[in-house]
């Protein structure tokens, strides 16, 4: 919470600020604001009203312009002089503590012990500050070195050494980096490679599993890749597919093919052979799938696929 | 979870995992629970990418899953266990202290791999081990053996929950995830496996070749396997236990800055004793006589049952110890680390705020409550400094205010206000800001290497043209031209970064051990 010092730092410098270039710039008659709004004003600056003879004087004037809404310069300055004696003094006032029950508005009687909180009256305050404080602000006290010995250096090492090990493993799962244009001579050397690592699928959930399994090296990558199914980049295969599917007589299986076919357009093309087992393999799949979630396929969407991921146009087809 | 423990989180994952697990993870931190679907739809990866990652994370022990109603897989993430991951070093360190290079490279594998079996972690240290051994000498794998089996004796390392076997597996259609199953009894058994062999050293002459054939014969080697015979149990570095050791050690540290070695001993050789005997979460150690530690005090100290009966009657009386007595001795674990965190402040607030201000500090600690007026008389220090500090460590929350009204309207003019220290908010005050600044450590590690990332480029490239032309024979003045490519203001700026970076590492490294100090202290308030 703000500390009441700050309060009034706030509110008079601020305010006695503009006040100062507000009278000036105000020639003639907007009367009665005028009169109004610096009279507020003069009571900001002027606690103490009822012992303070500027103020009426000050009011005086104010009023007189207010309603003859002729400049007066003579006065003006006059209330000028006032109003930086005034400033200079009230600065030195160090509160106004606004209490209730107090007695009007005005004497700046404090209920509690001034010496308490640990400066005196007309003692000078420290400058207000009016932005926030630096970046990296100057200590007073030098941080504690480092420690240093065999087994620091030692861990230090250790700890360097994971860093660098660490994006050789297989965990580390890299962007996919767009390719260059002109492939390095030193890319050679540099180049790691990394062993595959192959979970155990036996503790994970099954949804985790991609939907074919690894056969070899690279290919199993591609394979985990495309994850869905066969890719039917061929007409004819497509065909040969309906037709394989319409034995089970599903329309669950027509939906599944109806997003296989989308989402075809990315993957890469595989051959034949592979196709024919990866059918072999999805329709497995959809068997078990079948049975297990027999009830609730229709309403509820939770078949484990990658069904209506990527595309949101799949949504309107698949619920009934 | 905090901002600051979330952005240190995602840094931590970003530099062990890459980019598409920190922002998994880091969206499960956030999130809590989630099912795949979901995770996948709010980061907005595509779903390969995601179960990719979320198998990483489950690996590491990051990520756990839970089966719920319906079928619904959710994943959780740990988001204590992945601030562990700034802590490898000190434990692969304590595993070498302990059990030597084989100890800390298994410790190693362990860490870096998540969960192994025993085998695959045997077979793996012996290799390395074989490689940094001398031509014609290779590690055998009843050596490492015999390592792990210590480790697992002494809790260091444990069996991660099982699989439960099911016999039935063709009555129903099973599961979408396997529940595991931690047995309690069987976490430190190791099964009896008979691991014959040596490890294999890498030739050197195969890595010149083309990646290729090298990255094939590693796979190879594992189709023509036979079976393992330990299939299926996994081992786990037990983190709880390093922990244990680590506070032992404080302990035991303080307790010879305070007073003397001896003293230090015997609090080592109680804390050895009830080692494996006390929960990691227990306040008190097993109670001992001190007729039990006495026979157990290390061989080499030859004091006489009544200095070692005065030592403990010291100990016991100490007031800012330790240490309790009542027929026994057991050792008040709980007050112990409090005193350690309590140390710690204190050191935080002379450092910061000057010795006077910790003058005042330890006072108030000292008193618990006190008055302004009584700061001063007491601390010896004029009015207007002992405000401005007191105000110094209010405003950064190390000493807090307690009111006590004398009125029912609470005036302040009528209120007693009391300065005190709350140890435990002022040890996550802390807490906190440490994790801030580790967070900013490793971002400007990060910044200082990404500044000279050319520099660095260019002087790895330049090493590896230099390997490549020494191994294929190069002459002595060919080699020098191609070190002259990284010129003499670029090394200096090569030597400012490495020193620069050096720095920054050390320094997580210790404000790690001050993570330690206050995580524990403030769990085992938590546990009480």
């Amino acid at each position: 919470m703000p500390s009441p010092r700050d309060l009034w730092a706030y509110h008079s410098s601020a305010d006695m600020l503009r006040g100062v270039d507000f009278l000036p710039a105000e020639p003639q008659g907007k009367s009665k604001n005028t009169g109004v709004g610096s009279s507020s004003l003069l009571q900001w600056i002027f606690p103490t009203q009822e012992s303070n003879r500027g103020l009426l004087h000050c009011r005086r004037i104010l009023y007189q312009l207010s309603y003859r809404g002729s400049p007066i310069s003579y006065d003006l300055m006059l209330i000028l002089l006032h109003l930086q004696r005034l400033y200079l003094q009230t600065r030195k006032v160090i509160f106004t503590v606004p209490m209730a029950g107090n007695k009007g508005r005005g004497r700046a009687a404090y209920t509690f012990n001034i010496e308490a909180v640990g400066f005196s009256r007309g003692e000078k305050l420290p400058d207000v500050v009016l932005k926030p404080p630096p970046l990296f602000p100057d200590t007073d006290y030098k941080p504690v070195p480092l420690k240093t010995g065999e087994s620091e250096d030692y861990v230090l090492a250790l700890k360097q050494e994971l860093r660098e090990t660490v994006k050789r493993m297989p965990y580390f799962v890299e962007t996919p980096e767009e390719k260059q244009d002109i492939e390095r001579y030193s890319k050679r050397y540099m180049k790691v490679y990394k062993e595959e690592w192959i979970p155990d699928w036996r503790r994970l959930p099954r949804e985790l599993m991609p939907r074919k399994k690894c056969i070899k090296g690279p290919k199993s990558k591609k394979a985990k890749d495309t994850g869905k199914g066969p890719s039917l980049t061929n007409p004819a295969d497509v065909l040969k597919k309906i037709e394989e599917l319409e034995k089970k007589g599903d329309g669950e299986k027509s939906d599944e093919e109806n997003e296989e076919k989308e989402g075809s357009k990315e993957k890469s093309k595989e051959g034949d052979d592979d196709e024919e087992d990866d059918a072999a393999e999805q329709e497995e799949y959809d068997e078990e799938e079948q049975e297990e979630e027999n009830d609730y396929i229709n309403s509820y969407f939770e078949d484990g696929d990658d069904f209506g991921v990527d595309s949101d146009d799949n949504m309107d087809e698949a619920t009934y | 979870m905090t901002q600051a423990e979330i952005k240190l989180c995602s840094l931590l994952l970003q530099e062990h995992f890459g980019e598409i697990v920190e922002k998994i993870g880091v969206h499960l931190i956030r999130t809590g629970s989630q099912p795949l679907r979901v995770i996948a739809h709010d980061t907005g990866t595509s779903l390969d990418q995601v179960k990719k990652a979320l198998c990483v994370l489950i690996q590491h022990n990051l990520v756990t899953y839970q089966v719920h109603k319906r079928g619904v897989v959710e994943y959780e993430a740990q988001c204590n266990r992945v601030l562990r991951m700034l802590r490898y070093p000190r434990y692969i360190y304590t595993a070498k202290t302990l059990y030597s290079d084989t100890g800390e490279l298994i410790v190693e594998e362990l860490l870096l791999n998540g969960k192994m079996t025993m085998s695959a972690v045997v077979k793996k240290v012996a290799d390395r081990l074989t490689e940094t051994m001398e031509d014609g000498k290779t590690m055998d794998y009843a050596e490492v053996s015999n390592t792990f089996v210590r480790l697992v004796d002494t809790h260091f390392v444990q069996r991660c929950p099982l699989v439960p076997a099911t016999e039935n597996s063709d009555t129903g259609p099973p599961p979408p995830a396997p529940t595991l199953v931690v047995s309690e009894k069987d976490m430190y058994l190791v099964p009896k496996l008979s691991l014959i062999g040596k490890g294999k050293r890498r030739r050197s002459s195969d890595e010149d070749a083309t990646g290729e054939p090298k990255a094939k014969r590693p796979k190879q080697t594992t189709d023509n396997k036979e079976p393992i015979p330990d299939d299926g149990i996994y081992w786990q570095a037990n983190l709880d236990r390093f922990h244990q050791h680590f506070r032992d050690q404080a302990i035991v540290s303080a307790v010879a800055n305070r007073m003397d070695q001896t003293s230090s001993e015997i609090v080592r050789t109680m804390l050895r004793m009830s080692e494996v005997t006390t929960p990691s979460g227990a306040p008190f150690t097993q109670p001992l006589s001190s007729n039990e530690i006495f026979r157990s005090l290390p061989v080499g100290y030859n004091i006489s049952k009544q200095v070692l009966d005065q030592y403990l009657t010291l100990l016991a009386d100490d007031p800012v110890s330790l240490f309790f007595f009542l027929f026994s001795f057991f050792y008040y674990l709980h007050k112990a680390l409090g005193s350690l965190a309590t140390a710690t402040l204190e050191s935080v607030v002379q450092e910061r705020f000057g010795s006077r201000c910790a003058r005042i500090f330890r006072l108030v600690l000292q008193k618990k409550h006190l008055e302004q007026k009584q700061v001063e008389d007491f601390a010896m220090i004029p009015a207007k400094e002992a405000k401005d500090m007191l105000y110094k460590m209010l405003s950064e929350n190390f000493i807090s205010l307690q009111e006590i009204p004398k009125t029912p309207d609470h005036a302040p003019s009528r209120t007693f206000y009391l300065y005190t220290v709350n140890i435990l908010s002022a040890a996550r005050m802390l807490l906190h800001r440490c994790y801030k600044s580790v967070a900013n450590l490793i971002e400007r590690r990060q910044f200082e290497t990404k500044e000279n990332k050319r520099l660095l480029e260019k002087s790895q490239r330049v090493e590896a043209i230099i390997a490549s032309m020494q191994a294929t024979g190069a002459e002595e003045a060919q080699l020098q031209e191609i070190e002259e490519m990284i010129t003499a203001p670029e090394r200096q700026q090569l030597e400012t970064l490495k020193r620069n970076v050096n720095k920054l590492d050390a320094c997580e490294i210790q404000v790690d051990e001050t993570i330690f100090l206050l995580e524990s202290y403030i769990e085992s308030t938590m546990k009480r």
